[in-house]
């Protein structure tokens, strides 16, 4: 009955937006939510959110931990871990405990870790690091 | 005191032995009571209204599914307990509940075991297992914070209180459905049409589409289903029967009604 996500729920999972519906609003959940769908406006949730590889998210995030597959555009700030996997899109800020970022991962924007009140360190994606790169050694 | 509602189909011959086992049964068990019929002629809403109010405090649906929804309205803010003697075809409510079919259903009526279950409130009327629509131009708006609409063609949207899972339901998903947490689930479900359905289909022999996949699932108290598309009204089905029209508002009505349940009930 139930579809094979690229994303296998967990079993506490408690909301799933899949890739054939479109979400408009303020989605506040308070489990752990799948999105493989298109989201705008926010997503808050006590639990982790998992983002799989055909979601596009144009909304701020807020979790306890995430796992990002997919295109998010806009901030993500969780209180624990964010793991991003090599298909991960982020135009956006990220606040984190610790971040995990696997290789083929593309992040735009200003990453804060480890709960201290450090200045955020400005990233780039591969490149524009290498763009620059080049700028300097001219 | 029971009342014991019986479906018009008892009234079919080859229901005649199991019913006199039945009557036998609940005889020894010194759990009979009153008979009421339910024809095209009788209204079964009105039947068991009438009979709580001379203190009837078990109504006993004799039947299927189409007789046990037919009466819940009925029993909802009453003392009463629903009970089910399944018979015939359309059996999920019992199955859903625990109850095995035909006299076996007789001992799990006298042990008595009692639970509360949640029932859907659409507009005004009451439903035990879901509500739904089947059409794409629809928007449904989640307790007043987020809307969400379908972008694929064919598929169904739904709410649901509680429903049959397969088997092989993943445990991830086991925990969904279940009438007794307060919440209802807003579901999107594309409706998948196989090759041998559309053969059928082009010789007028189209068979209802099947859901093939729980796309999204949403857990709700309150929801509002709309058409997208103005001045157009979609029916909506609720409990298996088409029964209204969008727009409507479907809300949780937690605890509401009483029912006797058996040993292999699903939640």
């Amino acid at each position: 009955m139930f579809k094979n996500s690229d994303i296998p729920p967990s079993a506490d999972t408690e909301t799933i937006i899949g890739s054939t519906v479109k979400v408009e609003g303020d989605f506040v959940g308070k489990g752990n939510i799948v999105v493989e769908g298109e989201v705008s406006g926010s997503l808050k949730t006590d639990g982790e959110v998992r983002i799989g590889t055909r979601a596009t998210i144009n909304a701020n995030i807020s979790a306890a931990s995430a796992m990002i597959a997919g295109t998010v555009h806009g901030n993500i700030s969780v209180s624990e871990r964010l793991d991003l996997t090599e298909t991960a899109l982020i135009d956006g800020d990220i606040t984190a405990k610790s971040v995990s970022m696997t290789p083929g991962a593309v992040f735009n924007g200003k990453c804060a870790m480890g709960g201290s009140s450090k200045q955020p360190v400005q990233t780039s994606s591969y490149k524009n690091a290498k763009k620059e790169e080049a700028t300097e050694d001219n | 005191m029971y009342l014991y509602l019986y479906d018009a189909l008892v009234g079919d011959k080859k229901h005649e032995k199991t019913i006199v086992r039945i009557e036998h049964r609940l005889t020894d068990l010194g759990i009979n009571g009153r008979i009421a019929r339910s024809t095209i002629l009788t209204n079964p809403k009105i039947i068991v209204r009438d009979a709580i109010r001379r203190g009837v405090k078990t109504v006993v649906a004799v039947g299927g599914d189409s007789l046990i929804h037919s009466i819940i309205t009925s029993l909802v803010g009453t003392d009463a307990a629903l009970g089910i003697i399944p018979l015939g075809d359309n059996q999920s409510l019992a199955n859903i509940l625990g109850i095995p079919k035909n006299e076996a259903a007789c001992d799990v009526l006298s042990a008595r075991k009692i639970e509360y279950i949640d029932l859907g409130k659409i507009n005004n009327t009451y439903f035990l297992t879901s509500a739904s629509v089947l059409s794409d131009a629809i928007k449904i708006t989640c307790d007043g914070n987020f809307t969400v609409q379908p972008v694929k063609k064919k598929s169904q949207t739904s709410v649901y209180n509680f429903r049959e899972m397969p088997d092989d339901t993943p445990p991830a998903y086991r925990h969904f459905f279940n009438p007794q947490d307060g919440i209802l689930e807003a579901t999107i479900e594309p409706l998948g049409f196989s090759l041998t359905n559309n053969i059928l289909k082009t010789f007028g022999k189209e068979r209802s589409p099947k859901i093939d996949r729980i796309d999204s699932i949403f857990p709700i108290k309150k929801v509002r289903i709309e058409s997208t598309e103005p001045d157009k009204s979609i029916p909506v089905i609720v409990d298996g029967q088409p029964m209204l029209e969008t727009p409507v508002t479907i809300e949780v009505a937690p605890q509401k009604l009483k029912v006797i349940v058996g040993k292999g009930r699903l939640f």
